[in-house]
């Protein structure tokens, strides 16, 4: 039966930052000897793997996949994966799809059904709208990409000119620096645009010199290009947006048409409707382990084989002690109210308690009666031959007692008496001790705060 | 005015280019010729189960804690989205996360880097507010910079007020119902029915459109002749559609008049009742005008509409009719009448919601990239001293 007042009892760790946590947050640092939480720490992706196949890829073949599977598909619909299905028509003729088993879509919708399965994956891969789109967006990227770069080189080689006579630097034009003059005077100036452009302007013989008057008639030349250009691109768009506002004014199927945020997952092609939608490629997922932020070293790091095992782990959960209480205490002002709590070990070595001390807000606890220094053993299978103690016979054995050892459990009983009535819906009762924890031959004592916060 | 941010970043291989928007973040490698993601700001962080990126910093969140959950956005964005290692990074936005490189570029130079043009004047429609800046010689023009509060969010409210104004007395839904529809889901229905009717398009709700204007319609897809079929186009009439909604767990028909559906983004072009300049056209008008004659003469062959706003079938058209319709008869617009057909539109509607995205990515692809960006060690020894102004951009422009 569940404990109905288990949520009213929450126990954090405090780290060094400030942050509160529980114990499955907390990790360990060797190298610092110290307990970290999330913040302190941060991930690093290790390998990337399909959830399908658990097929491996590196951080260097990434980039070419865009992230995303080269063999499985999910549906365009519910993002569930796709599963191929077999239909026999005949006794020798048999049809194979890709069907979804969450929302029945199959890529015969699309009109994609072949009567081999080799072949149907291929024939996905050589129809899928979203990679015809994109490899023709990327040459455009890469023709700008040239061509910007391009612009950017010339300055580099303003350096070659091994004279300074024969460098642009000298040249009368270079000095007009102004960001308001028209571009063509302002570009860097190699051999070839003054041999075809401005050599009868910079040149030394006056008969093949250009005057101001013919420089200004090609501008407005220029100008005249540019609007007959815009002009060819404006009636196509006007004409595009007409049509597609004609579109709408009849009735519109809506069980056809697709979601904004589902338009969005599909960048390059924003469907419409449910005939554009195509089988989209599964997103491959990625490993991660953690570092630690202040000296770099790893405290969590997966195996790169195919299974869900750790290289290294160094989880705050193996080395700390699991505290909790053993009933939900009831408090009342000016009363004295039993507090039994439990520091339970899931480690493999025994946990060296040291120091322990309570607080709580000021005036409200009394001497502290529980004991300061204890070890918590490790769990022993032997145990369970003579049965695990109830509830019961731990408090009545902790009557006599502070303390209670069982397995790798501890007890220990505190008494708590409010002397002002807490206005909050909360308490927080803190624990400050220390832990011994073995290095090779050496031993360490890290200092710990913990906070049990108990809601009224 | 919401602060609209574009990062580049340099990892040891690859290149980030992140953009800040009002609603969404769209992110993505550079090189690439679209993001990967848009991501909502709205959404939450699993781990901090607030805002992922509040970017508006109100009086219940301190500084700290505002760098402490933006950092947490971040790092959901590189290692959840894109899958990226975000190894030794210093971010300028907090303290925590660590970049090696940084550059930030302004948007209005970005829209037009996909044009390979320097001038032109850019109209950036988006969810909270409309923007509209000249750029001249690749330098966004700042002081003639023009914006109204008009976007998505006042067309979601427009067609909230629009329904009221329209229940029929017999309709199970009532004025209360439909003030509690998300935004969200009234987003969905005007992406999916939604057109911004021409100023002079008559309407008449009775009749209905024949199999014979449906392949008329097929007809001028393929031979793109609105001029010769104007006279049947122009008989096209606007049908109510009914949309299935949920409100309170309960399934309703939300019915949406024909008349209404030409209607709803009007308000963009008529501005609100409160301010008498503040539609669209207004702004557009006066940000020509108070261009100097030269910037104006090479700014107006080159005029971008981006944003997803500009998205609705019918905006282009229906702002030109509006540009000139204004030009003629607003006597405060006389000094700049000239105008009138002489100005000309791009507006690529694929693109147009990430189109600063892909001038983003051109520069995060160049060959100099790394010399351009800020580095870490840098900001490491100056802090905020170390960055540029936003209109001292001019330096990279230069060379292009």
């Amino acid at each position: 039966m569940l404990n109905p007042e288990a949520n009213k009892v929450n126990i954090l760790y405090e780290c060094n930052c400030g942050e509160k946590v529980g114990v499955e947050d907390t990790y360990y640092c060797k190298s610092c000897g110290k307990f970290y939480c999330n913040n302190c720490t941060f991930e690093e992706i290790i390998q990337y793997y399909c959830p399908v196949s658990f097929d491996t890829f590196g951080l260097s073949e990434i980039n070419q996949i865009q992230g995303k599977s080269q063999k499985h598909f999910e549906c365009p619909r519910c993002s569930s994966q796709l599963s191929p299905m077999v239909e026999n028509q005949n006794e020798t003729i048999s049809s194979y799809s890709l069907k979804c088993n969450y929302c029945n879509w199959t890529t015969k919708e699309i009109g994609i059904e072949t009567e081999n399965i080799k072949s149907l994956i291929n024939i996905i891969i050589q129809n899928e709208k979203e990679q015809k789109i994109t490899v023709e967006n990327q040459k455009q990227m890469k023709q700008l990409i040239n061509y910007y770069n391009k612009k950017i080189n010339p300055t580099k080689n303003l350096f070659k000119y091994s004279s300074p006579r024969n460098s642009p630097l000298n040249s009368p034009l270079k000095m007009v620096s102004s960001p308001y003059k028209p571009s063509y005077l302002y570009q860097p100036i190699s051999n070839q645009s003054l041999s075809t452009q401005f050599s009868s302007v910079l040149s030394n013989n006056p008969k093949e010199r250009v005057t101001v008057s013919e420089l200004e008639n090609e501008l407005e030349k220029r100008e005249k290009e540019v609007i007959i250009r815009s002009k060819n691109v404006d009636k196509d768009s006007i004409i595009d947006d007409e049509i597609e506002k004609k579109e709408l004014f009849g009735n519109i199927d809506l069980n056809e048409s697709i979601n904004l945020e589902r338009k969005l997952q599909e960048i390059p092609n924003q469907p419409k409707n449910e005939k554009d939608l195509f089988p989209k490629r599964i997103k491959l997922k990625s490993k991660k382990g953690r570092l630690c932020l202040s000296c770099g070293h790893p405290l969590i790091k997966p195996d790169l084989q195919q299974n869900v095992r750790f290289k290294i782990q160094n989880f705050g959960l193996l080395e700390l002690p699991k505290i909790t209480l053993l009933n939900y205490p009831i408090f009342k002002t000016k009363e004295k109210t039993e507090v039994f709590i439990v520091f339970t070990n899931l480690s493999s070595t025994p946990i060296q308690i040291n120091s322990l001390k309570f607080s709580l807000e000021s005036s409200l606890l009394e001497n502290q009666n529980s004991p300061t220094n204890f070890i918590v053993q490790k769990f022993q299978e032997s145990f369970f031959q003579s049965g695990s103690p109830s509830k019961q016979t731990i408090i009545e054995d902790l009557k006599s007692s502070n303390i209670a050892i069982y397995n790798n459990k501890v007890y220990i009983k505190e008494f708590i008496t409010l002397q002002e009535e807490i206005k909050e819906k909360f308490l927080n009762l803190r624990l400050e001790f220390n832990i011994e924890l073995e290095e090779g031959e050496n031993k360490k004592e890290i200092k710990l705060k913990a906070i049990i916060h108990i809601q009224k | 005015m919401t602060d609209r941010l574009k990062l580049g970043l340099l990892s040891e291989k690859t290149i980030i280019v992140i953009e800040f928007g009002s609603y969404f973040i769209k992110c993505g490698f550079a090189g690439d010729s679209s993001p990967r993601y848009f991501i909502k700001l709205n959404s939450i962080n699993p781990e901090t189960k607030e805002k992922l990126f509040p970017l508006k910093k109100t009086n219940q969140i301190t500084e700290q804690s505002w760098i402490h959950l933006v950092n947490k956005g971040l790092n959901l964005v590189f290692l959840k989205y894109l899958q990226v290692n975000t190894k030794d990074i210093v971010v300028i936005i907090c303290d925590d996360v660590l970049f090696p490189f940084v550059l930030f570029a302004p948007n209005p130079f970005l829209t037009l880097i996909p044009y390979k043009k320097k001038d032109g004047l850019i109209i950036d429609c988006g969810r909270s507010e409309t923007r509209i800046i000249p750029v001249y010689e690749g330098v966004p023009l700042y002081s003639n910079l023009y914006y109204t509060e008009l976007g998505m969010i006042d067309i979601i409210q427009n067609l909230r007020e629009l329904l009221i104004l329209n229940l029929e007395e017999k309709s199970q839904i009532t004025k209360e119902m439909i003030q509690e529809i998300d935004d969200e889901t009234l987003e969905d229905i005007i992406s999916k029915i939604v057109f911004i009717r021409g100023k002079y398009e008559k309407i008449n709700p009775n009749q209905k459109i024949n199999k014979k204007q449906n392949e008329l319609i097929k007809k001028l897809q393929i031979e793109k002749k609105p001029k010769e079929n104007q006279k049947e186009m122009e008989k096209l009439e606007i049908e109510d559609i009914k949309i299935p909604i949920r409100i309170k767990e309960k399934n309703y028909n939300l019915i949406i008049k024909g008349k209404i559906r030409g209607k709803i983004s009007d308000i963009l072009f008529e501005g609100k009742e409160e301010n008498e300049f503040e539609s669209i056209i207004d702004i557009f008008i006066e940000c020509l005008k108070s261009c100097n004659c030269d910037v104006r003469a090479s700014v107006s062959q080159n005029i971008i509409l981006c944003g997803g706003t500009s998205m609705i079938p019918g905006f282009l058209s229906r702002l030109r009719e509006e540009v000139d319709f204004k030009l003629d008869n607003d006597e405060y617009f006389k000094d700049v009448q000239f105008l009138k057909g002489k100005l000309h539109f791009n507006h690529n509607k694929k693109n147009a919601n990430y189109i600063s995205w892909i001038g983003g990515s051109v520069i995060g692809s160049l060959n100099d990239i790394v010399d351009r960006s800020l580095k870490r060690e840098v900001y490491l020894e100056k802090g905020s001293k170390s960055f540029q102004d936003w209109s001292n951009f001019f330096g990279y422009i230069q060379d292009f």
